[in-house]
C-alpha cells in the first residue's frame, strides 16, 4: 500500500490533538500551506524544542526548561507549605489568584482505578522525600470528584506519619457568580458543606 | 407544568412527528409494536436526558440513520420553556433555549413521573427495581440526587476494581472513605424520603382496600451501621468487610444492595400479599409520589403511563381513573384498546401506526 501523502498525514496529526476534529485539522493543514513558509517552519521549530527542552522539575515535578524550575528557585516562596495540585494549569490557576506565596507539587493525575491510575503513576515520592523539617503544611488543591477526594485521602494517609498538617481547599459556590447561576449540585454541596459564621 | 409542543426526528421508529398535546389528558392508541411506548419515552429522555429502555444512545436513534433529536415546548407558571436533547455522532447533547447546557443546568423544567408495566411488577420483583425506583422518584423532585448516585457508582467501580486487581490495603481503604462519603449521602437521601413516602402510601392503600390492609413500606439498607448513615461508621464496616470482598471480587454490602419492604400485617408482602394486593400497592406508591412532589415540591409532574390499565384488575383500574380525574396535571397514557380508558372529556386522541402519529378527531 503506498504511504499517505504529506497532507493527509499533517490532517492526520492535527486531528489527535485534543478539541480537534477532521474538519479542522484539514482547515488548519491548508492554512499552513497557504500561508508564509515562517509559519510552518516556527511552527515545527517550536513543537520540536517543547518537547527537547522541557522536562520535569526534580524537586515539585512543574514542567521546565531549567532543573529545579524557577518557582523552586525562587527565594522568596515561603517553604512551610507544599501546594499540591493534580496538573500543571492547576498550579498557573492557583498563582493566577497572587493569594499564594508557598511552593507547589504537581501530581501529573488523580488516583483512577477505573483508568488504570493507581499510587505508582502518580509523583507522591518526589512529594514525601521533599517532606523534611520545613514543610509544615500540605494543602491539597485536587478538584471535588471522586477520584480528586480518594487522591487528597491518599496524601493525607501518606502525610500523616510524617507529622505534617495536611488541608483540603474548601469547596462551593465561585465568588463573583451570582448565586441564582450555580448548578443544583454545586449549590447542593455548597448546602451540605455550610459553615457557622 | 404542561408540554405544549413535542417534536421527534429519526427517534426510535419516528421518521418525523409532531404534536401538540392537550393540557390535560392524552390518549395514544394503536396496536402493540407501532411505537405509543417510544412517544413516552421521548418525554422521558427530554426530562431526565435518559432513555427508558436502551443502553446505549446509539439504540435511540433511527435504524440507518445517524442522528436523533427530540424537541419540546414546557409551559410552567406561564412561561414557555425550550428544551431539545439530541444524539450526533454518538454523543449526546441537551439543549435549554436553544443553548447548549450541562446537565446540572438543564434539569428542573420538566418533571416527569413514569409508570409502566415493569413498576407493576416492583412489589415481587428484583430489588433493583426498588432501588431505580426511589432512586428516580428523589431525583424527579431533586435533580441533583443523580449526581449523588453518580458518584457512589464511581466509588463501588473503583474499590470493586482494586479489590480484583488486589490493591495494597492502604489504598482499599481510601477508596472505603471516599466511598462512605458518597454513600452516606445517599443513603440519608433514601431513607429521608422513604420516611416521607411511607405515611402517605400506607393512607392511599388504606383508601383504596379498606383500612384493615395494614400496610407498610420501609428503607431496608444493606449495611445497618450505628450511628445511621455515618461516613466514619461506614468505612469502618467496609475497611471490616474488606477479607471477604477480596475473596468474592466485589462488594457485598452496601447501597448497591438495598432494599425497600413493603408488608403486609407484618408479613413480607412479597411473599404474602396476592397479586392484586401488590398491585394496588404499587399504584398506592405512586400516587403518593406524585402527591409528595405536588405538597413538597410545589411541582405537579407530567405523567406519563405506559399500557397500565391492561395491568390492572376493572377495580384497581377504576381506583386509578378516580385518580386521574382529580389530578390536575397533564397527562399522557398509551392504550391498545381506549374503551379501557374511563376518559371522556378533556382529551386529545393520538394515533400511532408504524412509527407516525396524527390526531384523530374525537
Amino acid at each position: 500500500m503506498a504511504e499517505a501523502d504529506p497532507i493527509r498525514r499533517l490532517i492526520h496529526a492535527f486531528s489527535r490533538l485534543p478539541g480537534i476534529g477532521e474538519k479542522t485539522a484539514a482547515r488548519l493543514t491548508f492554512f499552513v500551506l497557504d500561508a508564509d513558509e515562517s509559519v510552518a517552519r516556527e511552527l515545527s521549530e517550536a513543537l520540536g524544542e517543547v518537547r527537547r527542552r522541557i522536562r520535569l522539575c526534580s524537586v515539585c515535578c512543574n514542567l521546565t526548561e531549567v532543573d529545579p524550575c524557577r518557582t523552586c528557585r525562587d527565594p522568596r516562596r515561603d517553604g512551610a507549605t507544599i501546594c499540591v495540585v493534580e496538573s500543571v494549569p492547576g498550579m498557573h490557576a492557583i498563582e493566577r489568584t497572587g493569594e499564594y506565596r508557598g511552593r507547589y507539587h504537581i501530581l501529573h493525575g488523580l488516583l483512577a482505578p477505573l483508568d488504570g491510575v493507581g499510587p505508582e503513576q502518580l509523583h507522591l515520592k518526589p512529594l514525601l522525600a521533599r517532606l523534611g523539617d520545613e514543610v509544615e503544611e500540605v494543602i491539597v488543591a485536587t478538584s471535588p470528584s471522586v477520584e480528586g477526594e480518594a487522591t487528597a485521602l491518599y496524601i493525607q494517609r501518606l502525610c500523616r506519619p510524617l507529622g505534617v498538617r495536611v488541608t483540603r481547599i474548601a469547596s462551593g459556590v465561585p465568588i463573583g457568580a451570582d448565586l441564582e447561576y450555580a448548578d443544583q449540585v454545586t449549590l447542593a454541596r455548597a448546602l451540605a458543606g455550610r459553615r457557622e459564621l | 407544568m404542561k408540554v405544549t409542543r413535542l417534536a421527534l426526528r429519526d427517534f426510535r421508529n419516528f421518521a418525523e412527528a409532531e404534536l401538540r398535546p392537550h393540557p390535560r389528558f392524552n390518549v395514544i392508541w394503536g396496536e402493540n409494536g407501532q411505537g405509543k411506548t417510544n412517544l413516552l419515552e421521548a418525554m422521558y429522555w427530554l426530562s431526565t436526558l435518559r432513555p427508558l429502555r436502551a443502553s446505549r444512545l446509539r439504540e435511540l436513534v433511527r435504524w440507518g440513520h445517524k442522528a436523533t433529536r427530540v424537541d419540546g415546548e414546557v409551559e410552567r407558571e406561564g412561561l414557555v420553556h425550550r428544551l431539545a436533547v439530541e444524539v450526533r455522532d454518538g454523543d449526546r447533547r441537551a439543549l435549554r433555549e436553544g443553548k447548549q447546557a450541562r446537565a446540572s443546568q438543564y434539569f428542573g423544567a420538566l418533571a416527569v413521573v413514569m409508570f409502566t408495566p415493569d413498576d407493576v411488577g416492583m412489589v415481587r420483583g428484583s430489588p433493583e427495581l426498588r432501588r431505580r425506583f426511589v432512586d428516580r422518584a428523589i431525583f424527579t423532585g431533586r435533580p441533583a440526587h443523580l449526581a449523588t448516585v453518580v458518584d457512589f457508582r464511581r466509588a463501588l467501580d473503583a474499590r470493586n476494581r482494586l479489590l480484583r486487581e488486589s490493591a495494597p490495603d492502604d489504598l482499599v481503604d481510601v477508596y472505603e472513605a471516599t466511598l462512605a462519603q458518597q454513600a452516606a449521602r445517599l443513603m440519608a437521601a433514601r431513607r429521608a424520603y422513604v420516611e416521607r413516602i411511607g405515611p402517605r402510601f400506607a393512607e392511599i392503600v388504606a383508601a383504596v382496600a379498606g383500612a384493615e390492609l395494614g400496610v407498610e413500606l420501609s428503607y431496608r439498607p444493606s449495611l445497618s451501621v450505628d450511628p445511621v448513615d455515618d461516613p466514619a461508621a461506614l468505612h469502618a464496616a467496609w475497611a471490616a468487610d474488606r477479607g471477604r470482598d477480596r475473596e468474592r471480587g466485589f462488594t457485598q454490602r452496601g447501597p448497591q444492595a438495598d432494599d425497600l419492604g413493603f408488608t403486609l400485617l407484618d408479613r413480607s408482602a412479597r411473599s404474602y400479599a396476592s397479586q392484586g394486593q401488590q398491585r394496588a400497592m404499587v399504584l398506592a406508591l405512586k400516587i403518593a409520589e406524585i402527591q409528595l412532589l405536588e405538597a413538597i415540591r410545589q411541582c405537579t409532574p407530567v405523567l406519563l403511563l405506559d399500557d397500565v390499565s391492561s395491568e390492572l384488575d376493572p377495580r384497581r383500574n377504576a381506583r386509578l381513573f378516580e385518580f386521574l380525574g382529580a389530578f390536575e396535571g397533564q397527562v399522557f397514557i398509551t392504550t391498545t384498546d381506549p374503551g379501557f380508558l374511563k376518559i371522556d372529556a378533556e382529551r386529545r386522541i393520538w394515533r400511532v401506526e408504524a412509527g407516525a402519529v396524527a390526531r384523530q378527531e374525537d
